[in-house]
């Protein structure tokens, strides 16, 4: 017994020196700005001489910002609309190219690219596809008869519907693979069980298809709003925020008052509250999980 | 075993960077120490500068330390777009960095900026070179830096265009109201073959300057000085003679590349494109002949009424050798270093007869007219107070402007916005603790 229990502790002592630089990695470049910037949002500091604690002034002023309000805005618009459309085209799509049909797999790297490329190269194509006079997409609205098509990016009611196209087709292939995935370990004896007792295609997918693949599409739910609260390229790269502050999201108002204005603890708070918002969606989404993701 | 291993290699290097960080920061420190004991005499200053201005800051003190050969200066830069916020940290980490270059009013809330009145007063430096540029780069009455350069806006013209055209060039004495026409008459062409009878950039600048001319500030309480200018583009772009700030955000357009291509009559910009084009005649990149005249100015204002910033060189205040250091930038922002800057091709903050002369040269290189320049007389771009670039300009004009440029609001109502945002996001940080010494 003895014996065991000493090997025992020598293992976990090996175990835990392997991970230790880890650990060390994660507490000194992880844990400690976290917790600083927590520390710092209840300050007032740009950088040089005493940091004052101010309290919760920080938290205060944001309700009476109004660049804050309209980023926050603007990121519960992005996230509501670009979540459900990037994730049921990315179901479609899985569902689509999941069979082995011809050329089935220049079709799945075509929707992967996007992902993959850099947000930059993304970002200057797209501003060239919406080029409001030369561009081929008001070129094809106008051949369709639309004589004065919108002008995207550089128009107050268009910019943030053109970014969330754009975001939407950058991130619909990343999806896309983890539904494939999903797909890929639903068993055939279950659709042949459905086949047999009668059941069509369409039932076979609600009743099949969607339950057995509920862990993974709980899983891109959250995943998808976290990443489009936290978008940022995108933004910086096709907007800086204009027209006006119609694409200012909370990201880009962070980073805006953290290195324009200078004002880390009211940044540090506005971080804050953008982790508070996806903390409590993310917690609503577990407990409302149990009433329809499937993990048998 | 192949995970663990890969902890292993990736922990070490970690380690390994943590460790690097570590051991840099203790010999820079060492060095730092050390070497004035060391050798007596010699003292080691750093100084960080704006990229465009580094050469001309080491051949300046090439000369410089022919007189001081026991000050060693070395001069360092960070990439344009990362410049102030790279430097504020570098800074804010405690970096020994004597000497910093560029707008002063990014540094002023920082307060490591060493008041530099005592040491005038003390080397007894005469500040009439500077004009009323002198005064109007005071804070709450301190001086904080000099400048070593500025830039100011002037109207670049393409000579060939006009010749063509058979349009007289503009006028050194011109109204905005003529400036519409002039551009109104030099617009012809569609598409691919258009030519736009003026350009204007972008920036807020392009617009509230007309304000500016007038004496109006843009941090005062009653911003109806910049109605027109903001109303004026607009009419402009209704003219057509302009790109429309649509188009302008959508492709990118720049100045610089706009006027290069030889479609553009009027440029309206600072005096660094000299140098843009200059350089682009070198490199044969453009076969048109050009020209500078003072920019257009509101009706009763007086003509070469123009906007300048100044670029200055200040003095950190935890520095170990303020002394020295000071002595570098008295070198640099007075007679003989504008000198150099003057002959490099930029506007100096130091102006006397001879280096007007330098500055205007032989006559051997365009523009023709670059005597303008230094005729001018000019207000700040921008109040030069800690926030008014970044909030004001950069955000603030600039989101408003594009508010009506869009049409998403009227000229009345973006301004009026302007106003409300000055106060708000502005002026209740700043304007209690920091005045300009505006004359």
């Amino acid at each position: 017994m003895k014996d065991s229990s000493r090997a025992l502790r020598r293992n976990r002592i090996t175990g835990y020196t392997f991970l230790l630089p880890n650990i060390i990695g994660f507490l000194i470049f992880i844990c400690f700005p976290v917790g600083a910037s927590f520390l710092m949002s209840f300050t007032e500091w740009n950088g040089f001489g005493d940091i004052e604690f101010a309290g919760l002034s920080n938290y205060i002023r944001l309700w009476s910002d109004e660049t804050f309000r309209i980023s926050l805005l603007n990121s519960l618009i992005m996230t509501g609309v670009s979540v459900p459309v990037t994730l049921l085209l990315a179901i479609l799509a899985a569902v689509a190219l999941n069979k082995g049909l011809r050329g089935v797999k220049i079709f799945r790297t075509a929707i992967f690219l996007p992902h993959i490329t850099a947000t930059i190269a993304v970002a200057v194509v797209w501003q060239l596809l919406y080029n409001p006079t030369m561009g081929p997409i008001n070129g094809m609205l106008r051949s369709l008869g639309i004589d004065h098509p919108p002008t995207w990016l550089a128009s107050t009611q268009w910019a943030l519907i053109s970014v969330i196209i754009v975001s939407i087709w950058h991130s619909i292939g990343y999806y896309m693979v983890l539904y494939l995935a999903g797909l890929q370990g639903i068993p055939k004896d279950l659709y042949e069980a459905a086949e047999i007792d009668g059941a069509g295609k369409v039932s076979q997918f609600r009743n099949i298809t969607l339950p057995m693949l509920s862990p993974v599409i709980f899983f891109t739910i959250i995943m998808g709003i976290i990443n489009s609260f936290k978008v940022f390229d995108l933004v910086f790269v096709l907007t800086k925020g204009g027209p006006g502050r119609s694409t200012h999201m909370l990201v880009y108002d962070i980073y805006y008052t953290a290195f324009q204005r200078f004002e880390y603890g009211y940044a540090s708070a506005m971080a804050y509250v953008l982790f508070a918002i996806i903390l409590v969606i993310t917690l609503i989404q577990f407990r409302g999980q149990k009433r329809w993701v499937n993990y048998s | 075993m192949k995970k663990s291993w890969h902890l292993v290699v990736t922990g070490t290097l970690a380690m390994g960077l943590l460790a690097g960080c570590g051991s840099t920061q203790q010999t820079s420190g060492e060095k730092n120490s050390a070497s004035p004991a060391a050798k007596t005499a010699q003292v080691n200053l750093k100084a960080t500068v704006l990229t465009d201005d580094l050469e001309t800051f080491k051949s300046a003190y090439a000369e410089f330390s022919k007189e001081n050969p026991t000050i060693q200066v070395q001069f360092e830069t960070i990439p344009q777009a990362q410049y102030y916020e790279k430097l504020r940290l570098q800074l804010s980490s405690g970096e020994d960095i004597d000497l910093v270059g560029g707008n002063m009013d990014v540094f002023l809330d920082t307060g490591i900026l060493e008041p530099l009145d005592d040491y005038i007063k003390k080397e007894n430096i005469d500040v009439s070179g500077y004009g009323p540029l002198y005064d109007s780069l005071k804070v709450n009455d301190k001086v904080y830096g000099l400048p070593y350069r500025k830039s100011n806006w002037m109207l670049f013209y393409n000579k060939t265009l006009f010749d063509q055209a058979n349009v007289a060039y503009p006028k050194a004495d011109m109204t905005w109201n003529e400036f519409r026409e002039l551009a109104k008459k030099m617009t012809k062409g569609e598409g691919a073959n258009k030519v736009y009878g003026a350009f204007l950039h972008p920036w807020a600048q392009t617009w509230y300057m007309q304000g500016v001319q007038t004496g109006a500030s843009i941090i005062d309480k009653d911003l109806t000085p910049f109605k027109k200018g903001l109303q004026f583009r607009m009419d402009m772009e209704k003219d057509g003679s302009i790109m429309g700030w649509a188009e302008q955000i959508t492709t990118s357009a720049h100045y610089n590349s706009a006027f290069q291509k030889g479609n553009v009559a009027m440029n309206l910009i600072g005096d660094w494109h000299v140098a843009q084009l200059r350089q682009a005649e070198t490199e044969k990149k453009i076969s048109f002949d050009w020209d500078v005249v003072p920019v257009p100015h509101p009706e009763g204002v007086a003509a070469n009424t123009s906007l300048a910033t100044p670029v200055s060189l200040m003095v950190n205040k935890n520095s170990k050798h303020k002394e020295e250091a000071f002595k570098v930038l008295q070198f640099m922002t007075g007679a003989k270093g504008a000198k150099q800057f003057a002959a490099k091709g930029f506007l100096t903050g130091y102006v006397n007869d001879e280096i007007r002369k330098i500055y205007i040269g032989d006559g051997s290189m365009k523009p023709k007219n670059i005597h303008f320049f230094v005729e001018q007389k000019e207000y700040p771009e921008y109040p030069l107070l800690p926030g008014v670039k970044n909030i004001l300009v950069n955000n603030v004009y600039k989101q408003e402007g594009e508010m009506a440029l869009t049409n998403a609001e009227t000229v009345d109502q973006a301004i009026q916005k302007i106003g409300q945002r000055v106060e708000k996001e502005w002026a209740d940080k700043y304007a209690k603790d920091f005045k300009a010494g505006k004359k």
